[in-house]
C-alpha cells in the first residue's frame, strides 16, 4: 500500500502546485500608494519581451528588441516610471509556436505587461493565454489580424496601410489615368496575412483611378525558387510590383526578375527590407522603394536624435537599424502606457489596460502621433516612401501621407 | 512551352542541390549506419565559411578552405560522438545527431549572427539565352558542378581501393572487417565525403539570387523526401529523388499555384514520399532487405 501511496501523494502535490502556478500574484499597494500588479515592486516594473533571438527572423528581431531596451535604459536614466526602473524580461521564441508558449509561461507570472510580442505566429500561439491572464501586450505584428485580438495592441501603422499607400503613390508617380492605366501586381505569402496584404492592394487599386491589378502570385515560406512567380509577373506586364514579403524572399524575387530580364518598379512594405540585402542586390535597386509607417535613422527629427544619443550612451557597441527604430517606437508606446497607469495610481494589468484606451502617443517626429483608441482599430494611416542608399539604409523621397484609398479599405473592413 | 522549359531547367538545378544533400545522407547511412540529422547544419557551415573567406582569397581557395573546415567538423563529430555511441543502438545515435544539430546551429549563430548575408555562389547574376529560355549562370554552374561531383564520386567508388573498401563496409561490416578493412576509418571517410558534398550543396543553395542565412539548414531537410523516394541505400536513387523533388517544387509552383491555396507544390514531395513508402517502401532504387530467420 505504501508503494502506491507515495506516488499518489506525489502526483497529488504536483497537480495542486500546477493548479496554483497558473495564477499571477494579486495586487498590492506600493509605498507611494500606487497599486502594484505582477512584476511591479517599489523599485521596478518588469516588462516582457517575446522575440526571435535565434531563429529565422532573428536579425531584424534582435535589432528591434535592442531598440526597445535602449528606450527603457534612457527612461531609467531619467528616473524611470513612478520612480521605478523598467526591467526588460526577455524570452526567445525562435519564431516557433511551442517555444513561444514556453517562453510566455516562463515569464507570465513575473511581468506586468508584454512590451513586445514579435510576429503573428507568436501572437497566435499565446493569444488565448494573453486573454486568460489579461496581459496587456504590444504586438510587433503589423497586420490587422493581430490587432483585433483581445488585450493586443498594434501602436503603429500596419503593413496593409503601407502597401495601400504604396499603390496610390505609384499611381501618382506614373500619372495613371483611365486612358493611361497603370498595371500593378502584388506578391504575397499563402498564409492569412498574405491574403490581407493582397486584399489591401486590390482595394487600393480599385479606389485609385487608372490602376489595374494584373497578377497576384503567391509564395510559400519554404520556397527557394521564384522562377514561376516571376515568370507570371513578367507575362502579366505589370509595371509596378507590390511586395508583401520577408527580406529573404525580396532578394529572391528581385534577383530572379533581374535574371529573367524583368525590371518593374518595386514597392515593398517595411517588413520586406533589411539593409544587409544591399550587397547581394547591388545594382538592382534603382527602381526599388520601401513604404514605411515610421521614419528612418536618417531623419532629422527629435525622436531619431534621441534614439541615436541613447544608443551612444547605453549600447555604444551596437549599430542601430531601421528595425531598432521600430523597437524604440514600441518602447515609446509602452512607456506612455506605464506612465499613464502610474498617473492613475494603478500599475496593475487592469490599470495598464485602462491606460491604453485612447492613449495618445507622441513619437517625437519619427512618425505622426497616434491615439490607440480601443485597441482594435488602425491607429494611423500614414506612411511614406523611401529609396535605398548604397549602404542599405532607407532615404525618404517624400513626407508622410495617408491616402483615401487606405482609409477606405480600413473603414470597409471595420478597422 | 517556354515556361515549361524555363521551370524545368530551374527545377533540375534546385533538384541537383537536393541530390547532393541526399547523397550525403545516403553515404553516411550506408557507410556508418547513421542517419545524421546534423547534416543540414554542415550544409549551412559550408556556405557560411565560403562567404567569410571569399573577400580574402580566390574563390577556389575559399571553397577548399570551407571543405577543410566542414570536413574537420564532421570528423570531430564522428570521432567523439558516433564511435562512442555506435554500440548503444541506432536510436541513441540518431538522437545524438539531433543534439549535434542544435549545437552546430547555435555555433553558427554565435559566429556569424542571425542575419541574412550575401550570396556564396561562384557566379553572379549573369544569364545565357537559348531562344526564349533564360538560363541563369548560377543554375548552369549548379548543374555542371553537380554532374562533375557525381562523376567524381562514381570514379571514386568504382575505381579506387578506398571506394571499394567503403562499398564493402556498407555492404557487410563484419565481412569487411574480416578482409582487413579498417571499418572505423571507413566510417570517418563516409562522413568526410558527406561533409564535402554538403559544402558544394551549401554554396549552390546560397547562390544568387539566394542568400546565406541560418535557415539554409532547414531547407536541407527538404532533401529527406528525395532520400525516401530514391531509396535510403541507393546513390543513384538519391540523385533521381533529388531531381524529382526539385522539379515537383518548381513546376508545381508554376502550374498548380491556383490549387490548395498556392501550397500544393510544398506538399506534393511528401505525398509522393508517402506513396512510395506504401507501394515500394525501400524506394525506387533501394534494395529490399532480406533477413535470414
Amino acid at each position: 500500500m505504501i508503494r502506491k501511496l507515495v506516488p499518489t501523494l506525489a502526483v497529488g502535490a504536483l497537480l495542486t502546485l500546477s493548479a496554483c502556478g497558473g495564477a499571477a500574484e494579486s495586487s498590492s499597494d506600493g509605498s507611494d500608494g500606487v497599486k502594484m500588479g505582477p512584476g511591479v515592486t517599489d523599485k521596478e516594473i518588469k516588462v516582457g519581451i517575446l522575440s526571435d533571438y535565434s531563429g529565422p527572423i532573428a536579425e531584424a528581431a534582435t535589432s528591434g528588441s535592442l531598440g526597445m531596451e535602449v528606450m527603457f535604459d534612457e527612461v531609467n536614466a531619467n528616473g524611470g516610471v513612478c520612480g521605478r526602473k523598467i526591467v526588460a524580461v526577455k524570452g526567445d521564441t525562435k519564431y516557433d509556436a511551442q517555444q513561444t508558449v514556453q517562453a510566455y509561461r516562463g515569464m507570465s507570472n513575473d511581468v506586468l505587461m508584454l512590451g513586445e510580442v514579435l510576429g503573428s505566429l507568436s501572437i497566435n500561439a499565446i493569444k488565448t493565454n494573453i486573454e486568460r491572464d489579461d496581459m496587456p501586450s504590444m504586438a510587433i505584428s503589423l497586420n490587422t489580424a493581430t490587432m483585433v485580438a483581445k488585450d493586443v495592441y498594434v501602436p503603429l501603422p500596419v503593413f496593409e496601410v503601407e502597401l495601400a499607400n504604396g499603390v496610390t503613390w505609384a499611381a501618382e508617380q506614373a500619372g495613371a489615368t483611365a486612358d493611361k492605366p497603370l498595371k500593378i501586381a502584388s506578391v504575397t505569402g499563402t498564409d492569412e496575412y498574405g491574403k490581407a496584404y493582397a486584399s489591401a492592394v486590390e482595394a487600393a487599386a480599385e479606389a485609385t483611378p487608372g490602376v489595374e491589378v494584373v497578377a497576384e502570385p503567391t509564395f510559400a515560406l519554404t520556397d527557394k525558387d521564384f522562377t514561376a512567380q516571376v515568370s507570371q509577373l513578367k507575362d502579366s506586364g505589370a509595371d509596378v510590383v507590390l511586395l508583401g514579403t520577408g527580406p529573404a524572399q525580396t532578394a529572391g524575387f528581385v534577383g530572379t526578375a533581374a535574371q529573367l530580364g524583368y525590371q518593374p518598379t518595386w514597392v515593398a512594405a517595411s517588413g520586406a527590407w533589411f539593409s544587409s540585402l544591399a550587397e547581394p542586390l547591388k545594382g538592382l535597386l534603382d527602381k526599388f522603394y520601401v513604404s514605411t509607417g515610421y521614419g528612418t535613422l536618417s531623419d532629422d527629427v527629435p525622436g531619431i536624435a534621441a534614439l541615436k544619443a541613447a544608443y551612444e550612451k547605453h549600447a555604444p557597441d551596437a549599430t542601430p537599424s531601421n528595425f531598432s527604430v521600430g523597437g524604440w517606437l514600441f518602447g515609446d508606446a509602452t512607456v506612455a502606457a506605464l506612465q499613464k497607469a502610474c498617473d492613475d495610481k494603478d500599475l496593475t494589468r487592469e490599470g495598464v489596460t485602462a491606460a491604453l484606451q485612447d492613449l495618445d502617443v507622441d513619437y517625437q517626429g519619427i512618425t505622426p502621433a497616434v491615439n490607440l483608441g480601443d485597441g482594435d482599430s488602425i491607429v494611423s494611416y500614414s506612411s511614406r516612401m523611401n529609396t535605398v542608399a548604397a549602404d542599405g539604409e532607407l532615404e525618404p523621397v517624400g513626407d508622410f501621407y495617408a491616402s483615401d484609398a487606405a482609409k477606405a479599405w480600413g473603414a470597409d473592413n471595420g478597422f | 512551352m517556354t515556361l515549361f522549359l524555363q521551370l524545368g531547367f530551374q527545377g533540375v538545378a534546385l533538384g541537383m542541390v537536393y541530390a547532393l544533400i541526399a547523397l550525403g545522407f545516403v553515404i553516411m547511412t550506408k557507410g556508418s549506419n547513421t542517419f545524421n540529422f546534423a547534416h543540414g547544419e554542415f550544409v549551412a557551415v559550408g556556405a557560411y565559411v565560403v562567404l567569410a573567406l571569399m573577400p580574402h582569397m580566390p574563390y577556389w581557395l575559399a571553397f577548399l578552405g570551407s571543405v577543410f573546415v566542414t570536413v574537420s567538423l564532421a570528423l570531430l563529430v564522428e570521432a567523439t560522438l558516433l564511435r562512442k555511441l555506435i554500440s548503444k543502438g541506432l536510436t541513441t545515435v540518431v538522437l545524438a545527431t539531433l543534439g549535434v544539430s542544435v549545437m552546430v546551429h547555435a555555433l553558427v549563430l554565435m559566429v556569424w549572427g542571425v542575419g541574412t548575408k550575401g550570396s556564396a555562389g561562384p557566379v553572379g547574376s549573369g544569364t545565357v539565352e537559348i531562344g526564349d529560355v533564360v538560363l541563369p549562370l548560377s543554375s548552369i554552374a549548379t548543374i555542371v558542378s553537380s554532374v562533375l561531383v557525381l562523376i567524381a564520386l562514381l570514379v571514386f567508388f568504382r575505381r579506387t581501393s578506398y571506394g571499394l573498401a567503403l562499398r564493402a563496409t556498407a555492404s557487410h561490416q563484419e565481412a569487411a572487417l574480416a578482409q582487413g578493412i579498417d571499418v572505423g576509418r571507413m566510417f570517418a571517410l563516409s562522413w568526410a565525403i558527406a561533409a564535402a558534398l554538403a559544402v558544394v550543396a551549401g554554396i549552390f543553395l546560397a547562390s544568387f539570387p539566394r542568400v546565406v542565412s541560418p535557415s539554409i539548414a532547414v531547407v536541407a531537410l527538404a532533401a529527406i523526401p528525395a532520400i525516401v523516394i530514391g531509396g535510403m541505400d541507393s546513390l543513384a536513387g538519391a540523385v533521381v529523388g533529388g531531381v524529382i523533388v526539385g522539379l515537383i517544387q518548381v513546376l508545381g509552383a508554376g502550374y498548380l499555384s491556383d490549387y490548395g491555396g498556392g501550397r500544393l507544390h510544398e506538399v506534393l514531395p511528401y505525398v509522393l514520399m508517402l506513396l512510395v513508402l506504401v507501394v515500394r517502401p525501400y524506394g525506387l532504387f533501394g534494395s529490399r532487405g532480406i533477413e535470414r530467420v
